[in-house]
């Protein structure tokens, strides 16, 4: 893949200039309009025991994905390779909104993930993603003359910061997605196939001393370890076992119950009736499982591997480095969330929350999943352009 | 790799939606579905005529959950004059972040219809029901008691639970994971249950009512710590009234229809509690040496004021010369030197022999809750002063139950019967299970039966039993006048004493026996203290029952109280 990017990644005889993306910009409305729709029936009854009013997330889904849109729609318009000139600035502010959790943010569910802006709150790991896909883009697009390991630690470092950061949080799910990135855009800006082997050893051994000392400084937390042992006897009958994959289990017991066509929307048994908890966010994937069935799921992920695959082609198709490594971090991000949210709710990966791309309810994950789209059909339009 | 990332997501898909569907289809169905039990109305408890004694009534026990309670103030004001609970006091528990708050229990049926018709939100009606005694604490002892839960804590509610309590329905319905209903048109699934059994005693309420007013009068004349009486029927054994009083109100509730100061015993003491029972006890020695034919109730013997036994002196209550008396004298007159005598010549492994036949060490019929079997003496225990203490009733301990139940043998021709209190079940549909009475055991032949009937028909003819006599009745029966052993202790507590008597009429075919015993009165005789008690009781119930009276028995008896001298040899 790396090889091949690289190989298509030669200028083609440019087609019209405008030239939109119509395969990617409708797969992510069509996906967006079902997160919406699926935020509604996951989070009516919370709402309502909550004393809220039921429509309470949908409205405020809706109005994240009216905002994702107008973002989305300004960072297509826009020359993406403006972005280049503010591209370490970009990086350097999102740093500082992770910084700034630690000092204005508030807790919610243990983790300190949040910054309140009068009405509006903002997650700044969800832009820290944005931020780094761009930081290592600008950082690689100025090394002309290929990447010299001096230039790869200097990489590694720009992602531990804001890996280190979130982790502290603690997040582990976004460290996990900004590790993902970082080794995708290396991959795409022709790191050799042994530099990237030699990198996950490195990375292998490093997850393991964190396993080891992590817990002792504080970086990590006993939950999260809990959750990671946990995964792996998804059947074992000890208690503590049992309580801390609650989540998982009552996932793919919905999911399962959701069978060949599902429960109907608003019909689910488990989702429903509050059986699956956080089903609006990180565990809305089995809200789709069991009210639409396999056949509901499918075609979303479906639509969630035709955005990839538009954002993939849109990295082999880019004009220069730098919108190359811009579409094939939005890839990374946009595909591994995907996986990663999904293979969580069925048992098949560990559980660390991260938004299903454009469904989870969220407005700093729809705005950023919104962006990425929006730089990748900057890109796609530009792909025939010189130069400004 | 984004082929290899679909294609796991895609087999995982497979896996859980298609190949297992089915399984997790049931195991979801199962985590919303919850059951719970639908108790039936508990049994009854009737007395052998039918009266109730102890009696469920359906009520309802008024939960409120504050998730769902919006307006508590506007709820609090409709339902406080229903459950006669302050609305302040209600507006503050329906707002009590709890999710369940009892506001009020045993409700009765007619508001629980009135709230469900309100059907406040947030408010849940349960099935529960009130035991309820019509007749007060009478007999509690026996009945026993219930727990808040309904089960049986004590007596026969605890002894009979299991049929009482019948069987539990089950009522499935779905539920949210914060406990809410979920309105389901399917799967609200039903088992009926099935309401307990009820039970007939052997207990006649108005003797019961006779006794223990009778039992409290004399408690609290005699400033007694506790008594009981037991009043028998002679042929089958059922007990027609058991009667355990305490002083004082600390009680399970006064004794109803008085207003003495005596309350309900906590605990069924004829049975529960072991005494040494003094000289009642002696008809251990002379049946058996009746039955062995060592003496006839005529033989005479020569009884001194004292007798020397293993190095130690043994003397009479009281100081006497050196009498002649036959064996009956020596029983009315309840001699302790003379009894020996008779002990003497009976022999330690035949008297050992005769507290075993005769019932004692092992617990009735009747398996009451905290029976006692009492505390025997083996032969290891054996002393050679023995002779003395033992068959004057100052080794063994007893129940008051069992010492009824031997002298029971005597007015029953010789067969000793187990006692009970239950006689029929009553089945939900009102069908009557009459309960099959155990056979009955020979401890005494006719002949041997008739001499024990005569000798102890002298007690109360002329012995220290005078004041259990009845105008028109011929009462036999025995004294006891028995010190108490100080707990933890080889001594006797000073000045305290039991008093028994124990008794049956009219000789010569007894159809009644009772037993009255006091805890520390005063007088401490039993002829004095528990044997008047014997006759109001057993007059009552010998008219109730339309017993003729014998033209051979006395039309008059004494009109006062035996006077302590006659009493004074009857103290062990």
């Amino acid at each position: 893949m790396v090889r091949a990017a690289i190989s298509l990644a030669e200028p083609r005889t440019a087609r019209k200039a405008g030239d939109l993306d119509v395969t990617l910009l409708a797969a992510t409305l069509v996906t967006a309009a079902v997160g919406v729709v699926m935020v509604y029936t996951g989070s009516r009854g919370t709402a309502a025991a909550a004393g809220l009013s039921p429509h309470y997330f949908l409205e405020r889904q809706a109005l994240f994905v009216l905002l994702g849109i107008g973002a989305m729609a300004a960072l297509a318009v826009v020359d993406y390779r403006r972005l280049e000139l503010f591209g370490m600035v970009i990086y350097g502010c999102t740093i500082a909104g992770l910084l700034g959790v630690f000092v204005i943010g508030h807790h919610a569910q243990g983790a300190g993930r949040w910054i309140s802006l009068g009405p509006i709150e903002i997650q700044p790991s969800e832009f820290a993603i944005v931020g780094l896909i761009i930081g290592l883009a600008t950082f690689v697009a100025r090394r002309t003359d290929g990447l010299t390991w001096a230039d790869l630690f200097r990489m590694l470092a720009m992602a531990a910061v804001p890996m280190l950061l979130v982790m502290a949080q603690p997040d582990l799910g976004t460290a996990v997605i900004m590790a993902v990135v970082l080794v995708i855009m290396l991959a795409v800006a022709g790191l050799p196939l042994r530099t990237l082997c030699l990198l996950a050893v490195v990375a292998g051994l490093l997850l393991l001393a964190a396993v080891e000392v992590g817990p002792k400084i504080g970086l990590l937390h006993g939950y999260q370890f809990s959750r990671l042992g946990s995964f792996l006897e998804q059947d074992s009958k000890k208690p503590s076992i049992q309580q801390s994959i609650w989540n998982v289990k009552q996932s793919k017991l919905a999911i399962g119950a959701g069978g060949l066509h599902g429960q109907g929307l608003g019909n689910g048994s488990q989702t429903n009736n509050g059986y699956v908890p956080e089903q609006q966010t990180d565990f809305i994937f089995s809200a789709v499982g069991e009210q639409l069935g396999i056949i509901g799921s499918t075609l979303l992920l479906g639509l969630l591997a035709v955005i990839s695959w538009r954002l993939l082609r849109a990295a082999q198709l880019a004009r220069d480095t730098f919108g190359r490594l811009l579409c094939g971090g939005a890839f990374a991000f946009i595909a591994f969330s995907t996986f990663q949210n999904a293979g969580m709710a069925m048992g098949i990966m560990p559980v660390a929350g991260v938004p299903l791309p454009f469904v989870s309810y969220g407005g700093s994950a729809v705005l950023c999943f919104f962006m990425v789209v929006g730089i990748t059909l900057s890109v796609r339009r530009l792909r025939g352009r010189p130069a400004a | 790799m984004l082929a290899v990332l679909l294609l796991a997501v895609a087999v995982r898909l497979v896996d859980l939606q298609v190949l297992h569907a089915g399984t997790y289809k049931k195991l979801a169905a199962a985590e919303l579905s919850v059951t719970v039990a639908d108790p039936g109305l508990r049994g009854d408890l009737y007395d052998r005529n039918g009266a109730v004694l102890a009696i469920s009534v359906p009520t309802k026990t008024v939960v409120a959950d504050d998730f769902q309670v919006h307006h508590p103030v506007a709820e609090a004001d409709v339902l406080a004059p229903l459950l006669k609970v302050p609305a302040a006091t209600l507006a503050a528990e329906l707002q009590r972040p709890s999710g369940y708050v009892t506001l009020a229990t045993q409700v009765p049926a007619s508001v629980g219809a009135k709230l469900a018709a309100d059907s406040l939100p947030g408010i849940t009606l349960l099935d529960s029901s009130e035991r309820i005694d019509p007749d007060g604490s009478l007999a509690l002892p026996v009945l026993g008691q219930v727990h808040a839960s309904g089960a049986g804590a004590s007596g026969l509610e605890y002894q009979y639970n299991r049929l009482l309590a019948g069987r539990a329905g089950t009522q499935t319905f779905l539920e949210t994971p914060a406990g809410v209903d979920i309105p389901s048109a399917s799967t609200l699934t039903k088992t009926a249950g099935e309401n307990g059994t009820s039970l007939e005693l052997t207990v006649d309420q108005p003797l019961q009512y006779v006794a223990e007013h009778a039992l409290a009068n004399e408690i609290v004349a005699s400033h007694a710590k506790s008594g009981e009486v037991v009043v028998m029927d002679t042929r089958t054994g059922d007990i027609l009234a058991m009667a355990n009083l305490v002083s004082g109100t600390d009680g399970l509730g006064l004794v109803p229809g008085t207003s003495a100061p005596v309350s309900e015993a906590p605990e069924n003491l004829a049975v529960a509690q072991a005494y040494e029972p003094g000289s009642v006890f002696k008809l251990v020695p002379f049946s058996a040496a009746l039955q062995d034919g060592l003496i006839s109730p005529d033989t005479p013997f020569t009884v001194p004021d004292q007798i020397q036994l293993d190095g130690s002196t043994f003397h009479d209550a009281e100081a006497h010369p050196t009498e002649r008396l036959s064996a009956t004298e020596i029983l009315a007159q309840s001699s302790n030197i003379g009894t020996s005598e008779v002990a003497t010549m009976v022999g330690e492994r035949r008297l050992l022999a005769q507290v075993q036949a005769l019932g004692f060490g092992t617990v009735t019929g009747l398996h009451f809750p905290g029976e006692s079997p009492g505390i025997l003496a083996g032969p290891a225990q054996w002393e050679p002063t023995n002779y003395v203490s033992f068959p004057i009733g100052q080794v063994d301990a007893v129940t008051a139950l069992q010492v009824l139940d031997a002298y029971n043998a005597v007015a029953n021709g010789g067969v000793l019967v187990q006692p009970r209190l239950v006689r029929a079940t009553i089945a939900p549909d009102g069908t009557v299970h009459p309960l099959a009475r155990q056979p009955g055991r020979r401890v005494f032949s006719p002949s041997v039966d008739a001499e024990l009937i005569q000798m102890f028909g002298a007690v109360v003819s002329g012995g220290t039993g005078t004041a259990a006599a009845i105008p028109g009745y011929t009462v036999i029966g025995k004294t006891g006048t028995s010190q108490i052993p100080a707990p933890g202790q080889d001594a006797y507590i000073p000045g305290a004493y039991m008093a028994t008597f124990v008794g049956a009429a009219p000789a010569p075919d007894p159809v009644l026996s009772a037993i009255v015993v006091l805890d520390r009165p005063t007088p401490i005789y039993g002829g004095t203290v528990a044997a008047p008690v014997f006759a109001q009781v057993m007059s009552y119930a010998l008219h109730r029952y339309g017993i003729p009276t014998s033209p051979s028995a006395p039309t008059q008896v004494p009109s006062t109280p035996p006077s302590a001298a006659s009493q004074a040899q009857d103290v062990t």
